[in-house]
């Protein structure tokens, strides 16, 4: 009697041993190829960008029934930062992310961005030298790659084609330097009579609409520069600094640019210039009502516009997700991909080989624009990699404040943020 | 005199008028705005009527945003948590109210000093303690931290308070024990109160912002004050949809206003609630 | 489990109804300890570190981070601004308040209507209050300045000027408190025996001093709480800066809260942002105090 239980007993649990490998092993499959991967995904692109970025990721879902990218937009660049580093810190933070570029720096010193060389080289489709280098630069932080270049854009300079008409003005009289621009400018604002203006030209004077970002592409021209080159101190209350602030000042005495320029007054067609990032041509500006072109930023002694856009950073540390999340970066910056995306926003071509694809040249004869803001790629440079760029870039938007609403002296307002900057660079 | 004090009246129901209007202008503003089309908001001189009644920004915020998923994660939480403090705020203003022990009033002054202290300087360590535990982009992370308050404490207590003792007494030769006592004698009693408290709660939980912001990392979490902001950033020149966004998520509150208002009407210590 | 005061077995009377208490304020008491009191002393702890937020060690550094708070330039500005706007706001709310609730007192002017308009912009969720007033501050096309062009007044750019932002924010605060305080003080006005009230308001038809004189003081207690309420909400503003003005133009908006919340979400020093926000209690509890002690010397 006792026998033959215990010999039921065993077989009892034999089987049930066997069903339980059954299901360990079935879960196992299950896992691996019944139920998709899910990533979670963190970009700042607003409006039409947004949409435009989203039914990406959708295409990338469809064309993926093993991975799941769950999208999230995560506010202003600014929000979605502050954001960011508390989730990563609660290890709540995203499998993958858009970034701004300069926020590698403390993403990788505080060891929540996975770095990529490995990644990249070991990748058979990324084919690094296929990137511009440029791009490159953007992601490298303490020589080694911590984000993956995805949406670059440079500041150029848009213009009114009617406005420009109606002031009796002609292509070959667009500002090519800081002189002519000044000259022109005022030419136009004291002209009498004619269509009226909201601004003669548009540049973000505030430092939440990001007035930093053209301002250092000015102090580049002038031969100025943020940092020393040990990254030791900041230069730009240096004479050039001085001066890149005098000129905007300058811009603003004579009527060309105000701090309160209204809203989609571009848009609306009452502004003659416009400085903004390129990749607005095709996305935001792609319903207004007026033709307009595309020049270069108007030059000093250097020829020089910024980079700006945002690249791609991967958290996931799980082999599995990790895996995934690669996949996904692979995917959309892939020559195709790259290629798709650029013809529909503006923003640059990452590759060599999107850049000299039939479809892109042939968009590129069609709109000149499109031609005449790529040209400015080979003149951009992009701003440094250090931890503290973001808070001395901020202190730099507050003095550009002072200067142009509180009329506050260049030099003065630059020294004062000089201070607090070294402070911040010293990690005080 | 008496004619005079009326003449004085009419100046005063003018002036009275004049306040409320003034002050109801920015929120029929933003109605205004929402019936407008973007093309009309842009125009100058401004137009403070609608050329057209443009619905149709309403029905569009239903397509911009996954606003059937907010509304529902607010609600759900909103009800969560004005449940949560019913309960918690009720017996704990029952105990301080009513039960003797030693240095119990010592623990409700302490108790009431922490209300004192502004939430930002808790935000950081409750987010590292919620992630402890797991609870951060749940909906426990979301409702656990606020079922229970100091200031639904004190109300419920005022309320205990002004409550005769003869009720309990009663009951108490019935036989009845403190939480039957509570459920079948007290409450019942104390239902304005309880009705006061619920809405001021429920005020709280619908405005939360920053708290949610933090704490959410899915879009499936967010509540609708996260929505609309980040409606906000997205389509920052959107005026009239956002205003219609805007209007739909004030929507609930505004009904729950008339009933705070007939709270405020009560005068008396107990009736000073602190909604937010 | 035993529902506590359900059946109470030998145990003496007291000690039940005792047991049985405590066991109803347990979920109270947990959710405190858990979520007040816990996070309070961590605070305090972090006050006295150098936590950096990515940076796994820290390090306690005693007073350093007190320290450098003396030094601290601008949360000196920032308290002196936020000092300005807190008060302000307290001042004007209250007084509206008052005006109003006196103009709303008795009959058929204490309607339910006008009082329900007069509350909800104090009830709506602040993200609303927020997008619609800068809307309504837009400096070409919001109401603001289309109204004051009417008067014939140029508007100032109000959001994005640094000398008007503040003001911005305070007429937006003044606009969205005065209606709450106006109802807390009709009913502390409520409380007031109406022949007291009466009385004085037929002199007032000859002499509005004697409002002021005969009024306020039995307002009192109302009038304090009132003003407690917009000091302390005043200085721990945070909201409408963060999600309106991000602490700009040129640091014209960076109140106490704003800029702990630059140290420690947007610089990672939460150690540092920690002492800050322990400065901001002390600051608030000693003008907490202050309007305390006043009303007392008025008794």
């Amino acid at each position: 009697m006792l026998q033959k239980t215990k010999s039921y007993l065993k077989t009892m649990l034999s089987v049930g041993k066997m069903f339980f490998c059954a299901l360990i092993l079935m879960g196992l499959s299950f896992s691996a190829w019944g139920a998709p991967v899910t990533l979670e995904y963190w970009h700042f692109y607003g409006a039409e960008v947004g949409r435009e970025h989203e039914n990406l990721v959708a295409e990338f879902n469809r064309l993926h029934p093993d991975i799941q990218v769950n999208v999230l937009y995560g506010g202003t660049a600014w929000t979605m930062r502050d954001r960011l580093f508390l989730a990563l810190s609660g290890n709540q933070g995203p499998d993958v992310a858009s970034i701004d570029q300069f926020w590698i720096s403390q993403l990788a010193d505080s060891g929540h961005a996975v770095p990529l060389d490995e990644l990249i080289k070991s990748s058979p489709s990324m084919q690094h030298d296929d990137v511009f280098p440029l791009y490159w630069n953007t992601a490298v932080y303490e020589d080694q790659i911590w984000s993956m270049p995805f949406s670059m854009s440079n500041l150029v300079l848009y213009y009114n084609r009617g406005l420009l008409e109606e002031l009796s003005l002609g292509e070959e009289d667009l500002p090519r330097t800081w002189d002519q621009l000044l000259e022109i400018g005022t030419a136009v604002a004291e002209r009498e009579g004619g269509p009226k203006l909201a601004a003669i030209l548009d540049l973000p004077l505030l430092a939440a609409k990001g007035n930093m970002y053209p301002w250092v592409a000015f102090l580049w021209q002038n031969g100025g520069e943020l940092f020393s080159p040990g990254f030791d101190q900041v230069e730009f209350q240096s004479p050039a600094g001085v001066e890149t602030m005098s000129f905007w000042k300058e811009l603003q005495n004579k009527g060309l640019i105000s701090a309160h320029t209204p809203e989609k007054a571009w848009e609306s067609g009452k502004v003659l210039f416009q400085i903004a990032s390129s990749a607005r041509m095709l996305t935001n500006y792609r319903h207004l009502d007026f033709s307009f072109g595309i020049a270069p930023l108007p030059r000093k002694d250097f020829r020089v516009t910024g980079v700006g856009g945002s690249n791609l950073a991967l958290f996931a540390k799980e082999e599995q997700k990790q895996a995934a999340a690669w996949t996904f970066i692979e995917w959309i910056t892939s020559p195709e991909t790259n290629l798709e995306w650029s013809l529909r926003t503006g923003y640059a071509p990452l590759r060599r080989s999107a850049y000299s694809s039939r479809a892109f040249q042939e968009a590129m004869d069609e709109n000149p624009d499109l031609k005449a803001a790529f040209q400015e790629i080979l003149y951009a440079r992009c701003r440094p990699n250090i931890p503290s760029y973001g808070d001395i870039s901020r202190e730099l938007g507050y003095a550009i404040e002072e200067v142009m609403l509180l009329g506050a002296k260049p030099e003065e307002a630059l020294k004062k943020a000089a201070v607090i900057s070294n402070k911040i660079l010293q990690g005080q | 005199m008496a004619a005079r004090c009326r003449r004085k009246s009419w100046a005063g129901d003018f002036i009275l008028a004049g306040l409320i209007a003034l002050m109801g202008f920015p929120l029929l503003w933003m109605l205004l705005t929402a019936l407008k089309s973007s093309s009309e908001i842009y125009k100058l001189p401004v137009r403070i009527l609608p050329r057209k009644l443009k619905w149709g920004n309403f029905t569009a915020v239903w397509s911009a945003l996954p606003f059937a998923r907010l509304y529902l994660n607010s609600v759900f939480v909103a009800l969560v948590v004005v449940a949560g403090q019913l309960l918690t705020s009720s017996a704990a203003g029952y105990v301080f109210a009513k039960v003797r022990f030693p240095g119990r009033d010592y623990i409700f002054a302490f108790y009431m000093l922490t209300y004192c202290i502004p939430d930002h300087v808790l935000i950081i360590p409750s987010f590292f303690l919620l992630n402890k535990f797991g609870l951060l982009n749940t909906y426990g992370g979301l409702t656990l931290p606020f079922l229970a308050s100091p200031f639904g404490a004190f109300l419920m207590r005022q309320q205990f308070l002004d409550l005769p003792r003869e009720l309990e007494e009663a009951a108490a030769i019935d036989g009845c024990g403190p939480l039957r006592l509570i459920a079948y004698v007290l409450l019942p009693a104390l239902r304005q109160g309880l009705g006061a408290l619920a809405v001021y709660v429920f005020i709280f939980s619908w405005n939360g912002f920053f708290w949610p912001l933090i704490m959410t990392s899915s879009a499936s979490m967010q509540t609708l004050p996260l929505g609309l902001a980040f409606f906000q950033s997205a389509e920052a020149e959107n005026w009239p949809v956002l205003m219609a966004a805007a209007c739909l998520v004030s929507a609930p509150v505004m009904l729950a206003v008339n009933r705070l208002q007939k709270a405020l009407a009560e005068p008396g210590p107990k009736s000073f609630p602190v909604p937010r | 489990m035993r529902l506590p005061g359900m059946r109470a077995g030998k145990k003496s009377k007291l000690k039940r109804s005792l047991s049985g208490s405590l066991a109803l304020v347990l979920p109270s008491l947990f959710i405190f300890l858990l979520f007040e009191l816990v996070p309070v002393i961590y605070s305090f702890y972090l006050s006295f570190t150098d936590w950096t937020l990515g940076r796994t060690a820290h390090q306690v550094v005693g007073l350093g981070n007190f320290k450098a708070l003396g030094q601290d330039l601008e949360l000196r500005q920032a308290v002196l601004r936020t000092g300005k706007y807190s008060l302000f706001t307290a001042f004007f709310s209250a007084l509206g308040g008052i005006v109003l609730a006196l103009l709303l007192r008795g009959g058929r002017r204490e309607r339910p209507l006008s009082k329900t308009v007069l509350l909800i912009p104090s009830i709506v969720p602040f993200v609303v209050i927020a997008s619609l007033w800068t809307w309504i501050y837009d400096p070409y096309y919001g109401i603001a300045n289309w109204l004051l062009s009417r008067a014939g007044v140029a508007g100032p750019a109000w959001l994005t000027s640094p000398r008007w932002a503040l003001t911005a924010l305070i007429i937006m605060a003044v606009w969205r408190e005065m209606g709450y305080n106006a109802l807390i003080l009709l009913a502390g006005l409520g409380a007031i025996s109406g022949e007291v009230l009466e009385s004085s308001l037929i002199d007032g038809c000859t002499k509005f001093q004697s409002w002021i004189y005969i009024v306020l003081p039995l307002l009192k207690n109302s009038l304090f709480f009132v003003l407690a309420i917009q000091i302390i909400r005043g200085f721990e503003v945070f909201g409408p800066i963060y999600t309106m003005t991000g602490g700009g133009p040129a640091k014209a908006t960076t109140t106490m809260v704003y800029y702990m919340y630059q140290k420690a979400f947007q610089s990672y020093q939460v150690g540092y942002g920690a002492a800050v926000s322990w400065v901001i209690v002390l600051i608030t509890f000693f003008f907490f105090f202050m309007i305390w002690k006043g009303f007392r010397g008025v008794e």
